[in-house]
């Protein structure tokens, strides 16, 4: 009875330690973008360097000639580049709302930040996809959600030029 | 002739009998704005006064007591109605969903957050303006936020909204 008793705790004790290990599970992706470097990680970059206040870029849609696949197509996050969209992004892309969420009761978010989830449009002016932006946010830095989503509004507002259309987001970088 | 009344009526009766039993229960009937006496359809019959430019508003809260989410007031007659999974984003996440109206272009809605005197989350408002295509959609959440907080200074508590009022 012993000699089980300690068989068990082996066994209780090798498996927390292979659970520990284990990494949380990535998740499936539903796209994979082409080999080369496409226009919209240039445009990303471009983001970026012309916005220290932001910690993330990423753009979010259906790439071209697919249907109902909802991915996030590109941004800072090249890792994640073909990550399957959220229930919310797709109802961005599909309906032209605009998010702001403040993150709030979100413990686990590593850096203290705002986010803004804003329709993706092109130079005709048309809604084509999600921007979402994530700002650095400390609680006491003054800063409202009209000041994000003001700021939002005017990084999206001057990426339309740069779109010629959707799938242009795709081709190349020049 | 008496047999086939007979058959006609089991028949119907038991179709009716049928039908019944797979029919989802009603919900209630939603209530009318007119009769609900509560210091938020107040807020809500005086916002519709002061702001032309507001088409729809809707209080959206869990009463004391309850446990799901419905609107509490609105100046449609719509009280009552079970909140949808975007009404309640706005309660347990703090989101603003801005939306225009993919059917009615002519209407633009902004679900804030609702707060009390002391800034706590205690429900959501739903302010549907007036809207025209290339309107400037950052000055209508703007307007939302503006009548959110100066709601807010007036509702010291949830339960505040639900004291008797008359209207």
């Amino acid at each position: 009875m012993k000699h089980l008793a300690h068989f068990a705790l082996f066994f209780v004790l090798v498996a927390a330690a292979l659970s520990a290990q284990t990494p949380a599970a990535k998740p499936a992706k539903n796209w994979t973008p082409p080999p080369y470097k496409m226009q919209v990680q240039t445009l990303s970059e471009q983001i970026m360097a012309a916005h220290p206040e932001l910690i993330s870029v990423t753009f979010h849609g259906v790439p071209p000639g697919l249907k109902d696949v909802y991915t996030m197509f590109g941004g800072s996050y090249p890792d994640r580049i073909g990550n399957p969209d959220d229930d919310d992004d797709i109802m961005i892309t599909k309906s032209g709302i605009t998010i702001i969420d403040p993150r709030w009761h979100r413990p686990k978010d590593p850096i203290k930040k705002f986010v803004m989830m804003v329709p993706l449009r092109d130079a005709a002016g048309e809604n084509c996809g999600l921007l979402v932006l994530a700002y650095h946010h400390e609680p006491n830095d003054g800063k409202t959600e009209m000041d994000f989503y003001t700021s939002s509004y005017a990084i999206r507002d001057a990426l339309e030029p740069k779109i010629p259309n959707y799938a242009a987001l795709y081709e190349p970088a020049k | 002739m008496k047999s086939s009344v007979f058959f006609t009526t089991l028949i119907v009766v038991t179709c009716g009998a049928l039908l019944r039993a797979q029919t989802p229960a009603a919900s209630p009937p939603l209530g009318r704005a007119a009769d609900n006496k509560i210091f938020a359809q107040a807020l809500v019959n005086e916002l519709m006064a002061k702001n032309p430019d507001l088409l729809v508003v809707g209080f959206h809260a869990i009463a004391p007591g309850a446990t799901e989410q419905k609107m509490i007031a609105s100046n449609l007659d719509r009280i009552g109605k079970d909140d949808d999974e975007d009404d309640k984003a706005v309660v347990t996440e703090g989101k603003t969903i801005c939306c225009p109206n993919a059917k009615e272009p002519n209407k633009f809605e902004v679900q804030v957050p609702m707060k009390d005197a002391a800034g706590r989350i205690i429900g959501a408002y739903g302010f549907v303006f007036q809207y025209r295509a290339g309107a400037d959609e950052v000055e209508l959440h703007r307007k939302a936020v503006v009548l959110r907080d100066g709601l807010a200074k007036r509702i010291p508590n949830l339960a505040a909204l639900f004291a008797p009022a008359s209207l």
